[in-house]
């Protein structure tokens, strides 16, 4: 991160009457504020506005490599110790949660309540403000849809300290605009999320995976996506490559016993002579190198959009995890800059599209150029001055440098 | 005529569009005075027919030149006055839009004009066993751009969500005639989400012309299951029980006696017993064991909530006959007045019986007549209010009635609408869920897509809103 700019020495001292001590760490280079309300949020931002102090808002720290940093920090903002579930009623499937709160301990709440919680995702620390502003969805995306769809409201606090809501806690409406969806996924470039309402998924009664083993990447695919539209379609279809190595199609079933034993039969019947494969314990893994890929297209289209990827870049991922049923894969890559900026200058004439999940400030930084090529871009520029006008939030870090 | 609609413009227009997309003539124009909120009508200074994405945008620049308000419009089926062009100017209807223009079976996927009407789409993809999910009871007529305009449900959005889940891109034509062609927008979006922004804005945005939309496999094996109840509030407790315990269904519906007895009475008869208080219609789709699994839960609910009597539907004629009900049921109310007013609350699942009963009181108060036709599995309610608009007495109470209802509705964790938007009708109800810095966020999004306010004037988040927050600025 950049150095933070100096601000008048009275800056420390507001920052200090604005939050109860405990809740402000000055004994870093960027101080850090910890605020735990509504109400502090907004004090804490009010006092940024007034001495034109730049941004960073932070939740389980688990998606930083995913942008760059920002040009300018002079306060960092950490959402974690605003937690806890504000709402849940399970015999309604809703959730409404602070947006610190860690995605394991939500996932364990309604779990107690029969719900499965979507996107399910390797790392529980991650916050669920910050999967929101990331827009991530996991493998259960295949069963269930992208995040933004299961989104049905949110509290936002913009720059200046206004805090606002859209939505609300119900699985149908139409009330407003939705501008929880403009939220999802925009990095925090509008404004703090404070607050999320999800829909829930029944929880399953059984659920069991199961692995093949493939030396075609071609062939794996072809039946993960096979497998993606049986009639029981399974929760989560992928397929792993190491370099060099086999091809391992990891099938994921769930639903009641009967459902299960019976979507465990097609399987076996389309997977035919494919050799059974052991999986290992941990059952939600993404590419762990430092660099990291994601491709998306749609899933007929993926294995060609791979293919021509390969032709083009020289570079050769290390791990390969891909979803054939969504059309995603992610590439994991050893950080070596120079051979990903040539990766990255490629992109932008590739089938496909492509965002990094990790990758050097480099790297990103020259991705934010492809970026703005985005379909909207230019309103999405107008909307980001619009909600953002003084440019509170981490300015150069969002899409498209915005 | 308004001062920028000069008859140089119609001219211009003409030439644009051709001679049958201009309409000036003021009976042609008269059937575009209103949607379905009959109570609210303006006769449109002009009517613009046009046929591409080119040919709108470029009646958009003429209009943006001369300053005139352009309201969209589908088939105007909508029940909020959404169509309405209350503050005058054009009317630009997508009747000519309505090829599909490109349909990918194997990758479920289709891109239409915006005029295209929401059961042809599934018919067009039928052949392929696939289907267009989001299926309003107005499906016969209702288009794929109004239903993205107004984030349409219908029934089965209790298992598949409504439009926005539907639609993966989409072009736009703008108040100043710029196309915003998102039609080729990434699946999962790296960037904002714009396409989440625009569906449901309820044609503030602009006038969308082309859509992308998924198609859903259709279902290989259905059921319907009607219930038969001899009290509402049962019926209720059903559906809030079988929501508890994650029944997997793919539609629950519950229709009232007033509204049993009118389409009884109808052509779209449907057998229902007359002398029941509610029936309850269910729907489960599957392979053989979730249809069979799904059906024992419902059934065994059915019993513990008194259902009285229970017929089964897997056969698709038998099944049609028992879903003409409730599709006819907004048609068949045509029995009991000449005009209906559809309430579109939303509540959460739990509180079924308790906000039906506050609305059945409400209406009691007023001294109206009401019928219960509703999306009982999604929460959403439509307390169908009947009256004469040639009463304008009544139509006072109708309205106060409403209002009233969306207020408890609003009081009690729902809100005031689930599909049929807020349009001209629920403009005031806003305040009742949203803070005032809510609804200035919301313009804040207007004054970025619509800054003159040409696009629908009068709509949606309500004027007095966004001038407060102009002078006001958001921060």
């Amino acid at each position: 991160m950049s150095q933070p700019t100096t601000l008048p020495a009275e800056w420390i001292v507001a920052l200090r009457d604005c939050l109860p001590p405990a809740r402000l760490d000055e004994t870093r280079g960027t101080p850090v504020c910890r605020p735990e309300s509504d109400a502090e949020w907004a004090e804490v931002l009010r006092t940024a506005t007034r001495f034109d102090a730049k941004v960073l808002v932070r939740g389980g720290d688990t998606k930083n490599g995913e942008r760059p940093s920002p040009d300018r920090a002079d306060l960092i903002l950490e959402t974690t110790s605003d937690a806890g579930v504000v709402r849940y009623e399970p015999g309604d499937g809703v959730v409404t949660a602070r947006a610190g709160t860690r995605l394991g301990e939500l996932r364990a709440v309604v779990a107690k309540g029969g719900h499965h919680l979507s996107p399910w995702l390797p790392r529980p620390e991650g916050t669920l403000g910050g999967t929101l502003a990331a827009g991530r969805s996991g493998p259960d995306r295949l069963r269930f849809g992208p995040l933004r769809h299961h989104v049905l409201g949110a509290k936002i606090a913009f720059g200046d300290g206004t805090v606002t809501s859209s939505g609300g806690a119900l699985v149908k409406n139409v009330t407003g605009y939705d501008l929880f969806r403009l939220w999802t996924g925009s990095f925090g470039a509008f404004g703090i999320l404070l607050e999320v309402s999800l829909r829930l998924f029944p929880k399953p009664d059984v659920t069991e995976r199961a692995g093949f083993r493939s030396s075609s990447r071609a062939q794996a695919l072809e039946l993960g996506r096979a497998l993606a539209r049986i009639e029981h379609a399974p929760l989560a279809v992928e397929v792993r490559g190491i370099e060099d190595g086999p091809f391992l199609l990891e099938v994921v079933q769930a639903g009641t016993r009967e459902v299960v034993d019976a979507a465990w039969n097609e399987t076996r019947t389309l997977a035919g002579e494919l050799e059974a494969a052991p999986l290992p314990d941990d059952w939600i893994r993404e590419p762990d190198s430092d660099d990291c890929l994601r491709i998306t297209a749609r899933p007929g289209d993926l294995e060609r959009v791979l293919a021509s990827f390969e032709r083009r870049v020289a570079v050769k991922p290390k791990q390969i995890l891909v979803r054939p049923g969504i059309g995603e894969a992610l590439l994991g890559f050893h950080r070596h800059t120079d051979d990903l900026e040539a990766v990255e200058a490629e992109l932008a004439v590739l089938p496909g599209e492509f965002s990094w999940r990790r990758a050097s400030d480099r790297v990103l930084r020259r991705a934010q150029t492809r970026e703005a090529l985005a379909p909207g871009f230019a309103l999405m520029r107008q909307l980001k001055k619009r909600y953002d006008p003084g440019e509170r939030f981490a300015p150069g870090r969002f899409f498209g440098a915005l | 005529m308004s001062k920028g609609i000069t008859p140089a413009l119609v001219e211009h227009l003409r030439l644009l569009l051709g001679t049958d997309g201009v309409l000036a003539d003021p009976t042609r124009r008269f059937p575009y005075e209103s949607d379905g909120l009959a109570m609210v009508s303006e006769v449109p200074e002009l009517v613009l027919l046009p046929r591409s994405t080119d040919e709108a945008a470029a009646a958009f620049r003429a209009l943006h030149s001369a300053g005139v308000p352009i309201v969209a419009r589908g088939a105007g089926t909508g029940l909020t006055g959404g169509a309405t062009p209350v503050k005058g100017g054009v009317v630009v209807a997508t009747t000519r839009m309505r090829q599909v223009l490109e349909l990918d079976l194997e990758e479920r996927w289709a891109r239409v004009q915006a005029g295209v009407v929401n059961v042809d789409l599934s018919a067009a993809c039928e052949h392929g066993q696939l289907m267009y999910a989001p299926d309003p009871s107005s499906q016969m007529a209702c288009t794929i751009g109004g239903n993205v305009a107004n984030n349409s449900g219908g029934p089965h959005c209790f298992k598949y969500g409504s439009t926005t889940r539907h639609v993966e891109g989409l072009v736009l034509v703008q108040h100043d005639g710029e196309v915003l062609d998102l039609s080729h927008a990434p699946r999962d979006p790296e960037g904002f989400d714009l396409l989440g922004l625009l569906i449901g804005s309820e044609g503030t945005f602009g006038l969308v012309t082309e859509v992308i939309v998924t198609l859903v496999p259709a279902p290989k094996r259905v059921r319907v299951l009607l219930g038969v109840f001899d009290h509402l509030d049962s019926a209720c407790d059903a559906v809030s029980d079988m929501i508890a315990r994650h029944v997997s269904a793919s539609a629950i519906e519950i229709l009232d006696r007033l509204t049993i007895e009118a389409v009884e009475a109808s052509v779209f008869a449907a057998g229902y017993p007359t002398e029941a208080e509610a029936v309850m219609l269910v729907e489960v789709e599957g392979s053989e064991l979730e249809v069979e699994a799904a059906s024992a839960s419902v059934e065994e609910l059915f019993q513990r909530h008194g259902c009285l009597e229970l017929s089964i539907a897997d056969d698709a004629k038998e099944r049609k006959r028992l879903w003409a009900g409730r599709k006819g049921a907004f048609g068949a109310m045509g029995r009991v007045a000449p005009d209906l007013y559809v309430a579109d609350a939303v509540v959460p699942r739990t509180r079924l019986r308790e906000l039906v009963r506050r609305t059945t009181e409400i209406c009691r108060k007023y001294d109206l007549k009401l019928a219960n036709v509703f999306h009982a599995g999604d929460g959403n309610l439509h307390p169908n209010i009947c009256y004469d608009r040639r009463d304008a007495e009544e139509v006072k109470r109708v309205l106060l009635a409403g209002h009233e209802i969306l207020k408890v509705c609003a009081e009690n964790g729902g809100s005031l609408t689930g599909e049929h938007g807020v349009g001209l009708e629920k403009q005031a109800e806003l305040e009742l869920v949203f803070a005032p810095d809510d609804l200035a966020a919301m313009c804040a999004a207007r004054d970025v897509l619509d800054p003159d306010r040409r696009m629908n004037p009068g709509k949606l988040v309500p004027e007095r809103a966004c001038l407060e927050t102009r002078s006001r600025p958001l921060r």
